[in-house]
């Protein structure tokens, strides 16, 4: 029998809060990250909204060296990973001479390092770096480009980091799949540990890739939306009617997922499970979903098998919503097939319409979310369905407010660029 | 060589800036190793004095260096 995988740590960094009690506190309370983009001029640009992290105080986690190497992405991975791993009781196995190391001195190493991976991905890597030193490099010639440039780069560089920083020889790698990426890392995790490849894996995703040239790259394919009637925090808007578009977010979320027994063994909170993973593509198109949704029908329906549960046992559906005509549509028909008519009975919520879009992060940090839905029975709202698409037949939005109840069974679905699907089942631990 | 062009304080400048933290003690005499600059930040600082004097130092050369002197006088040959 499989090895059963555990949920013992979280930790984030998201437009609505830099750890997961504020991100969380604001979600339940319908809050939006969106704002008008202030870091850079928007002449040109099709979109004049984005989903930003504030006040993030990088020398908390990062010396002024390491903060100039690493790019933004990896900044926030690391920040997300101290979290989770304070959370998970694994704080100790920080190294003692960091940033932060020393408070965490005598807290005790509870894991054989060897047996703890890390899958910290990003769907983008660096962009910051990436523009920065090849500016640099126009401006002064090729001899003046950093010799930091490829470690800082490297979209495996936030795994590097966070495994350096705590010392893990597990295994350790970044994979990408766009706007599936945080989802693909957790359910390979998942599967690593079921495999016994290792006892713990820090997974997660991350991006922070709202510069003026990605921001042209999605609005130029007519992907991203603008402020509603002048108001920004209207502009994501999954499900209603009138959703024109994503907002491009930044942002980090990490799990810190356990063999059952291993956290058991060690006294660690268990705070959910990962009961079941899909995985599937669509291989038909770059960046148009497959029409009825077929690729993440696979995906959840793999979910449910590999869990040994039937659709009527879900409780709750995260799905991958990102507020474009399409994508939205696409998706309802895939879950109408798995779930058919009870699909007017299962709540759903869309995250994104208070996060914007954190792209490589999405699928963590909204799994985050699911995972506190399951510890405390509570399900955050939709924000902006104002007028609910009427294409998509008869669904549950939860709008409003938060909607409360006990839940045993959760989906994430993700969706990314590539047609890349990738379906998450949480259990709770009630 | 002349000593009028000393390099040690511009070495001091360059390293904090590069390694971002401060040189102050530092000595001709200091081991680069032991002041904690690893191999890339050193290249970044050979480049760095490279730039400042239109020189280019052979990798050949940089194999010899261990202390903050070694470097300076590699660059202070080339320029003076």
């Amino acid at each position: 029998m499989a090895r059963r995988v555990a949920i013992t740590g979280l930790g984030a960094v998201t437009p609505l809060g830099n750890d997961v009690p504020t991100f969380w506190r604001r979600l339940l309370a319908g809050e939006s990250g969106v704002g008008f983009i202030r870091e850079f001029p928007i002449d040109g640009l099709r979109s004049d909204v984005s989903a930003s992290v504030v006040d993030f105080d990088a020398e908390r986690y990062l010396t002024k060296k390491e903060a100039e190497i690493y790019g933004r992405v990896t900044q926030l991975s690391l920040a997300a990973a101290v979290e989770a791993m304070d959370h998970a009781g694994l704080g100790g196995l920080m190294k003692p001479d960091v940033p932060g190391g020393e408070a965490r001195m005598g807290l005790g190493v509870p894991v054989e390092r060897a047996r703890v991976g890390c899958l910290m991905s990003t769907g983008q890597g660096s962009v910051d770096i990436f523009e920065q030193q090849i500016e640099r490099s126009r401006e002064r010639g090729p001899r003046a480009v950093s010799p930091f440039f490829i470690p800082g780069v490297m979209p495996n560089s936030g795994t590097a980091l966070v495994s350096m920083r705590f010392g893990l020889m597990g295994p350790s790698y970044n994979l990408a799949s766009a706007c599936a990426t945080g989802t693909h890392s957790i359910a390979t995790g998942a599967l690593m540990i079921e495999a016994g490849l290792a006892d713990v894996m820090l997974v997660g995703g991350a991006e922070a890739a709202t510069r003026i040239n990605t921001l042209a790259g999605f609005g130029n394919a007519r992907a991203l939306t603008r402020a509603k009637d002048g108001d920004p925090t209207r502009s994501s808007r999954p499900f209603d009617v009138d959703r024109s578009g994503f907002v491009m977010g930044e942002g980090a979320g990490v799990l810190v997922l356990e063999a059952r027994e291993h956290a058991e063994a060690r006294g660690a909170t268990v705070l959910a499970e990962v009961a079941g993973y899909g995985m599937s593509s669509d291989g038909e198109h770059l960046t148009r979903p497959h029409e009825d949704g077929l690729g993440i029908r696979l995906a959840v329906e793999q979910a449910l098998a590999r869990a040994g549960l039937a659709p009527d046992s879900i409780d709750y559906v995260n799905p991958h919503a990102t507020s474009t005509p399409a994508g939205d549509v696409a998706e309802i028909r895939a879950l109408r097939a798995v779930f058919g008519e009870r699909l007017a009975k299962v709540p759903l919520s869309a995250t994104k319409s208070l996060l914007g879009h954190l792209l490589g992060g999405a699928g963590a940090v909204e799994s985050i979310a699911v995972v506190r839905s399951l510890v405390e029975g509570a399900i955050h709202p939709s924000l902006n369905v104002d007028n609910l698409d009427p294409a998509l037949g008869d669904v549950d939005v939860v709008r409003g407010a938060p909607r409360r109840g006990p839940l045993r069974h959760a989906l994430k679905i993700s969706a990314g660029f590539g047609g890349h699907n990738c379906a998450l089942l949480f259990s709770s631990m009630r | 060589m002349s000593d009028t062009k000393d390099l040690l304080p511009l070495f001091k400048s360059v390293a904090e800036r590069v390694d971002r933290r401060s040189f102050e003690t530092v000595t001709r005499e200091s081991v680069i190793t032991d002041l904690g600059i690893d191999s890339l930040s050193m290249m970044q600082i050979v480049g760095e004095m490279e730039t400042e004097f239109s020189i280019q130092i052979p990798d050949e050369d940089l194999v010899e260096i261990v202390t903050v002197g070694d470097l300076c006088s590699k660059v202070e040959r080339r320029v003076g």
